[in-house]
């Protein structure tokens, strides 16, 4: 068997169209408004002061955290069998993964700064393969099959430029927003032909026994935009006053925002793929 | 059919009543035939007594097991098929179903001879019996069908048995069964069973294949491939089914049938591509194997023994540019028919031959001929022999003869229902005719309209001639049109009778009543009355005493005046 994949969907019409890939999630929502709570008081004490520039050029940033991509995306291939064509779609139930994401940033010119960011999220999720095989005796007469497919991994690596405008909102915290171009490489397991066994006479069933899955990957240009809230609290500790090296190690807390699409380029028709999301990261800073 | 004297079970079982049974002693059973019909609509006792006649005849050994099966069509009952012998030697024509629940009996059906007085020592031997009917066919018997000894009952007078040598003869356009006596070699009775569609005429090599048939629509093949060549040959039922083309060659037709000469690989239809453009052989074999199809999703039937016996039949068995030079009877069987040889063929377990039609610039009472192959119809029709042959054996001749080929016609229609609808794609409009698919304009017979082609819609009007063996054919319209009454309702056009069918959506309810009474409660002598008893029996048992299949059975049979 052959496959020839497609990436469509079914509309209610039943026609196949190409298919996009972002479908809303409440959770990113959810993750940008929190992004929002959480910055909301030190944004309000950005614009009431003079948005003194920080006296620390170099911040170098290791987070990790989660990223917001539930959604779901479908997938549709065809292959010859018994002198008609067999069809399968795939519905990938995308989900929120982890991401480590690290980077560093140089105060240029007052409070500009220029920073390079490379993150890194993965998922595992489940697809539903619903297939069709046509009957080995009679035209229009497929069998179905639905099969549940676990392990599916998806791997975004990016690079972020950000251009920052990093405020000194009180002496031991520091508030950045920030924008610029990422550079994406989407990996996406996608499942590319499917195989059934024959019950065998009257040939009305099919078992479902197996797929065949191929990572594709994909690389695109996209957009972001973020929140940086780190704070160097720790030196003023009472149990850490004397520990001078602590004046350069920090707590942060970054809220980024992606907007980019992969489109993978597979056997048939490509794939739509939605890059973007909300993504919450947490980690240690150091500035010099 | 002959009238044979009778008794009736009311005589024989106030016999019965009156004299006190025991082991040791037998009730007193008026000799003669004894026709036995009692079921759910029979009087308790009726049923009762004649069970304990039949027990009493098979402790008699005058009756024996042949055939103990499950019913898959009602859960719990069981079928048996009992055959007269006396003294050791078949009584033709004398057997009774009788159909049990849980052991006890739910409906006796069929004929016993009593006071059967022959000596069964023949005088002549088997060889002897052959060498005869050799005389008088003019061809070699079958090597799978040596002259076997019977008791006759005789046709036309009452208590009259002769021991006979029974053999069976291809005579090229006749499946001719003779009856030699077996002490002076005369010839007793010879009937033709050849079952013609009218009167007078998963394993590692399957693939496949695509097919235009006769009327050049698409159909998939389940063909095998050999050595780069594709053969008819299909693998993927449980049945094995062969369509072998005959490119023409009569005489190695007419071998075949005979069993004389074998059929090999390279007698399979074959293609070079797999993309079959051969229509008869397309349609033979894909009709075959959707016949099998529907009887097994229909009636839980595998193949025509229940057993998975192969299918096989055989096209182009004449050249269609010969018409012209050959023999009436010729054109009759092998240009403007189809058949179903019940012994034929080289391991001598059934062969369908499908007639080549005419040339398209030749038409014979205003219609055209195309290959006979290219009506589904018309396949399963004469496939449905061969399960009549594997069960009831209706005697193919008079009102049982007509019941066989009414069988055919009720399986064949009801392929087409059940293939048009799932097959086609509704390319195709299935209805009640048959052969309208090759035999245009118009077809060869109607079971919603006999008349349209001169049949008899009414018992009052059957043919009582001897030709076509007693009408087997058009006679087949009576209960043919009883079938159709019994699914669609109407109103009988001689009786004026209205029946209330059961509906086109319900066809299968009828299918199955029929199907069940005609495979395991009829008897091979079975009458049109017994058909009528059985039907009803069939409904009672499937659907229940109150319900619209039982009810349109009954009606169909009175208004088709058949009671």
């Amino acid at each position: 068997m052959s496959p020839i994949r497609t990436a469509a969907s079914t509309d209610a019409a039943g026609q196949a169209r190409p298919r996009p890939a972002r479908s809303p999630h409440p959770r990113s929502l959810l993750f940008a408004v929190a992004g929002l709570l959480v910055t909301a008081p030190a944004l309000a004490q950005l614009g009431q002061l003079a948005q003194p520039a920080p006296t620390d050029r170099i911040v170098v940033r290791l987070d990790s955290g989660l990223r917001s991509a539930s959604h779901t995306i479908a997938d549709t291939g065809v292959f010859p069998a018994n002198l008609e064509q067999g069809r399968f779609r795939t519905d990938y139930d995308l989900k929120d993964g982890r991401v480590v994401d690290g980077g560093a940033s140089f105060l240029l010119w007052r409070n500009l700064a220029i920073g390079l960011d490379v993150s890194n999220y993965r998922s595992i999720h489940d697809a539903q393969i619903h297939s069709e095989l046509p009957h080995p005796f009679f035209f229009d007469a497929p069998r179905a099959s639905t099969a549940q497919v676990a392990g599916l991994e998806r791997r975004d690596l990016g690079i972020h430029i950000r251009a920052l405008w990093m405020s000194q909102v009180a002496g031991w915290l520091v508030v950045s927003v920030s924008a610029g171009p990422s550079v994406i490489t989407a990996r996406q397991d996608l499942v590319s032909a499917v195989q059934h066994t024959e019950v065998g006479f009257p040939f009305d069933e099919i078992v479902f026994a197996g797929q065949t899955v191929s990572a594709e990957s994909e690389t695109t240009a996209g957009l972001n935009a973020g929140i940086d809230i780190d704070s160097f609290f720790l030196h003023r500790l009472p149990f850490l006053r004397n520990v001078e090296v602590l004046r350069h190690v920090g707590l942060g807390l970054l809220v980024r925002y992606v907007r980019a699409t992969a489109v993978l380029q597979s056997a048939g028709e490509p794939i739509e793929l939605d890059l973007g999301g909300v993504q919450i990261t947490s980690g240690v800073r150091f500035r010099f | 059919m002959h009238e044979l004297s009778r008794f009736t079970i009311g005589t024989l079982l106030l016999a019965l009543v009156t004299v006190p049974t025991s082991a040791t002693a037998q009730p007193p059973v008026p000799n003669g035939v004894l026709r036995l019909s009692a079921g759910s609509g029979s009087a308790l006792t009726a049923l009762r007594d004649a069970d304990a006649l039949v027990n009493q005849l098979t402790r008699d050994e005058s009756l024996r097991l042949v055939r103990q099966e499950g019913d898959p069509l009602v859960p719990g009952r069981e079928h048996e098929r009992l055959q007269q012998f006396h003294d050791g030697v078949l009584v033709f024509g004398a057997e009774v179903t009788r159909q049990t629940s849980q052991g006890l009996p739910v409906s006796v059906f069929g004929t016993v001879h009593r006071g059967i007085d022959v000596d069964t020592t023949p005088t002549l031997s088997a060889d002897d019996a052959a060498r005869i009917v050799e005389g008088l066919s003019g061809r070699t018997i079958f090597p799978t069908a040596a002259p076997k000894l019977v008791v006759l009952p005789d046709r036309d007078a009452e208590s009259v048995y002769r021991l006979v040598y029974e053999a069976r003869a291809f005579s090229g356009a006749q499946l001719m069964v003779y009856f030699v006596d077996a002490a002076s070699g005369a010839l007793v009775w010879s009937y033709n069973d050849l079952k013609t569609q009218q009167p007078a005429l998963p394993c590692s090599r399957c693939v496949i294949g695509e097919g235009l048939g006769v009327k050049s629509d698409r159909k998939k093949m389940s063909v095998t491939t050999v050595g780069g060549a594709f053969l008819a040959q299909d693998q993927l039922r449980p049945a094995q089914i062969f369509t072998f083309d005959m490119r023409g060659d009569l005489d190695h037709t007419e071998l075949v049938l005979s069993g004389i000469a074998q059929l090999f690989d390279a007698d399979l239809s074959t293609d070079t591509d797999n993309r079959w453009l051969d229509g008869a052989s397309v349609d033979a074999h894909v009709g075959m194997g959707w016949t099998y199809d529907y009887l097994y999703k229909r009636f839980g039937r595998q193949s025509l023994n229940d057993q998975n016996v192969r299918l096989l039949s055989l096209v182009h068995p004449v050249n269609r540019a010969d018409v012209f030079s050959v023999p009436d009877e010729v054109i009759g069987l092998y240009f403007l028919n189809a058949f179903y040889c019940g012994l034929c063929g080289p391991d001598g377990v059934g062969v369908a031959v499908f007639g080549e039609g005419l040339p398209p610039n030749v038409l014979v009472g205003g219609q055209q001929f195309d290959f006979f192959a290219g009506a589904l119809d018309i396949v399963a029709h004469e496939l449905a022999h061969g399960v009549t042959d594997f069960t009831s054996a209706l005697l193919y001749m008079d009102e049982s003869g007509a019941l066989n080929e009414a069988f055919s016609d009720v399986i064949g229609v009801g392929a087409e229902f059940y293939a048009e609808s799932l097959f086609r794609g509704g390319a195709g409009v299935p209805d009640y005719t048959l052969g309208e698919d090759v035999i245009e304009p118009g077809g060869i017979r109607s079971l919603a309209n006999p008349l349209q082609f001169g049949d008899p819609d009414h018992y009052s009007l059957r043919f009582l001639g001897e030709a076509d063996n007693g009408g087997v054919h058009t006679n087949s319209l009576i209960p043919g049109h009883a079938f159709f009454l019994a699914i669609e309702g109407g109103t009988n056009r001689v009786s004026g009778l209205r029946v209330a069918g059961v509906g086109a959506a319900n066809r299968g309810q009828i299918e199955q009543v029929f199907y069940r009474a005609f495979t395991v409660l009829m008897t091979s002598n079975a009458d049109f009355a017994a058909a009528r008893t059985a039907t009803i029996q069939s409904a009672l048992d499937l659907y229940g005493a109150n319900s619209p299949a039982a009810r349109a059975v009954t009606q169909a049979w009175t208004a088709v005046g058949v009671n």
